[in-house]
């Protein structure tokens, strides 16, 4: 079982929560054989991933189906959780992961994702906030406003 | 070659081949390649800088674009960077000699200091004497 967790501990615990809903054992009758870190290679190109989920929400369990764009599938499904907790207020506990795929541009359905697959894709940055590093010193108080928009030199 | 292209629009656009100046953070002061976007928010930059995924609120777009595949593999960026000549375009520009000067305004000693502080008043007064 492919089980994304923060550590060891959980994706055990986690990984007992799916064996019973599937099979009728309990972590006292079982004992897991083995454990493995799964390390994705080829962490330096751009992916399109689409997951499968289902989550508890107030009203009843839905399914659904996301797309993200990452270099990694542990980042995707990183993505897949904040978003989870920000529109839906689904919490780390009520979801399943139910199927991951990498997608080609083509398999990509959500507008959101295919935006970035476009040839010669282009944007302005059109608000600028300069964000100083920690080490360089800056003034509270400053004689002009800040300029937010970025101009060709 | 390397555009210098003057378009209507007189802002940089963050784009795949596109040199950018990183603002923020370990690679702060290096000079990057964008070579993926990913979101909105993240882009994939690779050069002097390594390969790595940075916010795009840490960068800035130079007027300096190449035109590359997008997802060019790190060695092929190193060869393009240096076919291309970038680091001497960028050197050329007002931007990184404005850095150099501060960066060299920092690591003045005392002395120094005093020296510059005498040619500002001087300057000023062979300026105020027009």
């Amino acid at each position: 079982m492919k089980i994304f967790s923060p550590n060891e501990s959980i994706a055990k615990s986690r990984f007992w929560y799916f064996l019973r809903k599937t099979h009728k054992i309990k972590k006292i009758k079982g004992e897991i054989v083995s454990i493995k870190r799964v390390v994705e290679k080829k962490n330096k190109s751009v992916k399109n991933f689409g997951i499968w989920l289902r989550y508890d929400s107030k009203s009843g369990t839905i399914n659904m189906y996301k797309e993200y764009r990452d270099v990694l599938v542990c980042g995707a499904v990183e993505q897949m959780y904040m978003e989870m907790a920000g529109r839906h207020r689904a919490k780390w506990s009520s979801i399943n992961i139910l199927r991951i795929e990498q997608l080609s541009s083509k398999e990509c359905t959500r507008l959101e994702i295919k935006q970035f697959h476009k040839y010669n894709l282009k944007f302005p940055i059109s608000h600028f906030v300069f964000k100083t590093p920690w080490n360089k010193k800056t003034s509270l108080v400053k004689a002009s406003r800040p300029q937010t928009c970025l101009k060709e030199n | 070659m390397v555009s210098f292209k003057k378009s209507k629009d007189s802002r940089n656009f963050i784009e795949i081949g596109r040199i950018i100046f990183v603002n923020f953070g370990p690679s702060y002061g290096k000079i990057g390649l964008v070579v993926d976007i990913l979101d909105k928010n993240r882009c994939m930059i690779d050069g002097p800088t390594g390969r790595q995924i940075i916010n795009i609120k840490r960068i800035k777009p130079t007027k300096l674009k190449i035109k590359i595949g997008r997802g060019l593999n790190s060695s092929d960026v190193y060869h393009t960077l240096i076919s291309k000549d970038i680091i001497r375009y960028w050197e050329k520009s007002n931007w990184s000699k404005k850095n150099r000067k501060i960066e060299k305004k920092k690591s003045f000693t005392d002395y120094q200091k005093f020296k510059f502080m005498l040619g500002k008043k001087t300057n000023h007064r062979i300026l105020k004497a027009f």
